[in-house]
């Protein structure tokens, strides 16, 4: 348990450096995927929903002291990990390969989709017109974090959560 | 304290949750707090020391191509120089630029830009230069070919720009050959045109003219070049002007920090007519 949490902890730490020097380059139409978002997700579904609302929180002070953003990252991290903490897949759970994939999937977007809500209703540094706002930053941010998640869980994640 | 310690284990993540989301709530309303904007800052000095160190290590990897740029630029500084010979010889441009020249000197702190977001979130600069470099808040950020912005937070050896082409930048300026004033403010759509406001039609303002920082803004010194008027439309109680900004945002890399800011005496009194008379906080800039 402990072990867990301090590997995630250092993972947490490094996939939030990641994303503000690498993924934050990856800039489409304003809009980047998000990969703590992802972990934060993935870190719900496996270990529940508590664990994830906690990592949440700790991604969210950590991106927030990074981008100087800290109240509103820290509040829409939290809820990320509240609401993919949902589709908690248990341990001893008898879930197909299929319904675990689907399980972190529906999780990641609603999870990104949430966190992105959020940073909208308050961000707009660009001054677009709200619905070109809505499109790149919820629809658009939304879609690059959910490829990059299909792309970690057939790469990374797939094993992991099979076992 | 057993009831409480039950209530808390049937609902511990909504209770975890409210938790989290209160302190959250906290730091969103103690944001510009001392001892929270310190640990930002220490925040933005890490991230730029990182950024910084990345870039150099690809600016080692592009050093023959800087190479070549200089090269370029040389020549064309070059041109310059003989141009601005040719144009010093001739005394009715000596009269004009002697109106420009204030009294006290200005000085530049040299600054590279180590981090720059342009995104849907984030809409800003950091450059190598901070408090012990003498940067203040406040101090105008500028190009030889533009003005790029307004220094919002400063660390130790780091600053945070508000770039033109932020929403909530703006800044007061004047045209080059007839003095019409306005304000200048970016509309969100293109990178390399901003929007220049209460323009009256009475005013003679051209295409092609020139704009610079006028002398009533609160962080500029007058005289910094912006850009040019590149499109000119009569609206209902003002001209709607269109300025290409001088300052090349999508390639920017050294900044030069205007050491002098205004006179804290004039921004105060500026301030307050302003609390005073309800006029919009844009128009002070």
């Amino acid at each position: 348990m402990v072990k867990n949490i301090v590997t995630n902890s250092v993972l947490l730490l490094i996939l939030c450096i990641l994303q503000q020097y690498a993924f934050s380059r990856l800039v489409i139409f304003g809009a980047m995927p998000d990969i703590v978002t992802i972990f934060v997700a993935f870190t719900a579904l496996r270990y529940g929903q508590k664990q994830g609302t906690t990592f949440g929180f700790a991604a969210g002070i950590v991106t927030g002291i990074l981008s100087g953003n800290i109240g509103i990252e820290t509040l829409s991290k939290t809820i990320e990990g509240f609401i993919a903490g949902y589709f908690h897949i248990p341990e001893d759970s008898h879930a197909s390969a299929l319904q675990k994939k689907q399980m972190f999937y529906k999780g990641v977007f609603l999870a990104s989709l949430t966190g992105r809500i959020l940073s909208t209703l308050t961000l707009n540094v660009l001054s677009l017109p709200t619905a070109w706002h809505i499109a790149y930053s919820i629809g658009l941010a939304t879609l690059l974090t959910m490829i990059l998640a299909i792309l970690s869980y057939q790469l990374f994640l797939k094993k992991i959560l099979a076992k | 304290m057993l009831n409480f310690y039950k209530v808390f284990k049937n609902n511990n993540a909504y209770l975890l949750l409210l938790f989290y989301c209160s302190i959250a709530g906290l730091l969103i309303k103690f944001e510009q707090d001392y001892s929270l904007q310190n640990l930002l800052s220490r925040g933005i000095e890490l991230r730029a020391g990182v950024s910084q160190r990345l870039s150099d290590i690809y600016r080692y990897l592009q050093l023959n191509d800087e190479n070549e740029k200089l090269a370029l630029q040389n020549s064309v500084l070059l041109a310059e120089i003989i141009e601005q010979g040719s144009v010093l010889r001739d005394s009715a441009s000596i009269n004009r630029t002697a109106r420009f020249i204030d009294s006290s000197p200005i000085s530049f702190i040299h600054a590279r830009i180590v981090e720059r977001r342009f995104n849907t979130n984030e809409n800003l600069l950091i450059i190598n230069a901070g408090i012990k470099q003498g940067v203040e808040v406040d101090m105008a950020v500028m190009t030889p070919e533009g003005l790029v912005g307004r220094v919002i937070q400063v660390s130790n050896n780091y600053a945070k720009v508000m770039p033109v082409i932020h929403a909530e930048f703006s800044v007061s300026v004047v045209s080059d050959s007839n003095s019409t004033q306005g304000i200048l403010s970016w509309n969100g759509k293109q990178e390399q045109l901003a929007q220049m406001d209460y323009v009256p039609l009475s005013s003679s303002i051209g295409v092609n003219e020139k704009i610079h920082t006028a002398d009533f803004s609160t962080f500029a010194i007058r005289g910094i070049p912006v850009g040019q008027v590149l499109n000119v439309e009569p609206d209902q109680k003002f001209y709607r002007v269109d300025v290409r900004l001088g300052a090349d945002f999508s390639s920017l890399n050294r900044v030069l920090v205007v050491k002098k800011t205004t006179d804290p005496e004039k921004k105060s009194l500026m301030e307050n007519t302003a609390d005073e008379d309800q006029i919009p906080e844009e128009v002070q800039n």
